[in-house]
């Protein structure tokens, strides 16, 4: 019976040892010299491995970074820290991007834009876009389908009680998945200095633009023509009023507005 | 040498005995790597390849070290520590000479060094075929039938799941409860598999 357990023992033993010894050999014939920097510059990434930079994880776009295929600014969970730990790391230049976060541009909800029809399709912003522009009479404003909401990867958008999408300023990223998947490019990334964006995207004016939504932008250019900061004025493009980049005094333009276009962000 | 024979065992094992379906091998990628099309047929492609290839290492393993040294009783025991190894061996091998072929396979070849359903090949392979004639082809032919019948439904159960995305679900049956139905409907509509007579 001993000799038995002994006897089974020692040639399993003896199959592990040789298994054991081939793989380890077989470990440095097949040895495979990866840059070591590609491991440092993985761990100075988010390590989300959102995909929102277009690689499939976070290893992939180190590979990609030490290549020099890809620049650490395109992790936007990662940040500035990433960007500045990456350079150092390759020796390179830091390139950073410009901290920005998502903005809402329409505030037509519940209360303030018209429905043409009632929508049975897949709860999907795209889809009902493509089956006849959705429910809203207004062909410009939010679906109310919360795509954005689906896509977001750090769970940084909410619908709010109006059924408008609420960027969560704290959580987003910057990253633009949501800007991509928006079919009326409501969604836009907004550098982090500009306190207030206008919450309109419609190209239309007056009254096409009243008979669909009470907080449309009219175009009606009361906000047209203010001098707002030293270096220009408010202008009226494509029936959406525009601004200087280094506009600063917004408080004069948004008690102008009648439609209350302007939004103040939060934080 | 008989073709049909070959053909039976290979139309039986992958599609009357399907290890999914029917033997309930395998689950854990099934539900877990079929949320993807793509994905699916990755792992799928994995565990053809390492089920053909483990059927014959394990046949000789048996054949030419359990039964001269008279454990074949242990083969249980033996067959795990072989495909253990051996994935590991396939996968560096892959690294260095077919890079290519290892990023395809990515994730999916590691995952199936501890597959029930490569498993279970081997281990069938040992009971139905070893001391048969020509019972080394025949393993090859049954690891290749099973990975076919794996990938198969895994394929299925993907296509399935990828149009669920767009399905209205109710509220309480989204995601796993839809999924296990889903499986289950397809684990009956396969036993239909199981008149055939060959």
């Amino acid at each position: 019976m001993t000799s038995v357990v002994a006897y089974s023992t020692l040639v399993l033993g003896a199959m592990g040892l040789a298994l054991g010894l081939l793989l380890a050999i077989s470990s440095r014939v097949f040895a495979v010299k990866l840059d070591p920097r590609i491991e440092e510059v993985t761990a100075a990434l988010a390590g989300l491995n959102c995909g929102v930079c277009g690689y499939p994880g976070c290893a992939a776009l180190a590979e990609a970074i030490v290549a020099g295929r890809a620049k650490a600014k395109q992790c936007p969970p990662g940040g500035a820290s990433a960007v500045r730990k990456v350079a150092a790391i390759l020796g390179r230049e830091a390139v950073f991007a410009e901290p920005s976060v998502a903005a809402v541009r329409c505030r037509g909800g519940k209360s303030a834009a018209k429905e043409k029809a009632v929508y049975r399709g897949i709860r999907d912003c795209v889809s009902a876009e493509l089956l006849g522009a959705g429910p809203k009479a207004c062909v410009y404003g939010c679906l109310g389908m919360g795509s954005c909401v689906d896509v977001c990867p750090f769970g940084a958008i909410r619908m709010d009680a109006e059924n408008l999408p609420e960027v969560i300023e704290g959580k987003c990223t910057a990253c633009g998945m949501c800007v991509a998947v928006c079919p009326r490019h409501i969604i836009a990334l907004i550098p982090i200095p500009q306190k207030v964006y206008v919450g309109c995207v419609s190209r239309d004016r007056g009254k096409r633009v009243k008979d669909v939504c009470a907080a449309g932008c009219t175009a009606c250019g009361l906000c047209a023509g203010l001098k707002i900061t030293p270096s220009g004025k408010v202008v009226i493009k494509d029936n959406l009023p525009e601004f200087p980049p280094d506009w600063e005094d917004f408080k004069t333009a948004a008690g102008k507005c009648p439609s209350h276009c302007f939004v103040m962000r939060k934080a | 040498m008989d073709l049909f024979e070959l053909f039976s065992i290979f139309i039986g094992v992958s599609l009357v005995h399907n290890f999914i379906f029917c033997q309930f091998l395998g689950l854990c990628p099934y539900i877990g790597v079929t949320e993807r099309t793509s994905s699916a047929v990755g792992m799928g492609m994995a565990v053809i390849f390492v089920m053909t290839l483990t059927s014959a290492i394990t046949w000789a393993v048996y054949e030419w070290v359990l039964v001269p040294c008279g454990i074949t009783y242990l083969y249980i025991i033996a067959f795990i520590l072989v495909i253990a190894a051996f994935v590991q061996l396939v996968e560096m091998f892959l690294q260095k000479s077919v890079p290519a072929l290892y990023r395809a396979l990515g994730i999916y070849l590691p995952l199936i060094t501890t597959n029930c359903a490569v498993f279970g090949v081997v281990t069938l392979n040992k009971i139905e075929l070893f001391g048969t004639t020509n019972s080394l082809l025949k393993c090859i032919v049954q690891g290749f039938g099973g990975g076919a019948g794996f990938m198969l439904a895994m394929l299925i159960m993907a296509g399935i799941r990828e149009r669920l995305e767009m399905a209205d679900v109710p509220e309480a049956l989204k995601g796993m409860p839809i999924a296990l139905i889903t499986a289950g409907l397809t684990a009956i509509a396969f036993l239909g598999f199981s008149g055939l007579s060959i």
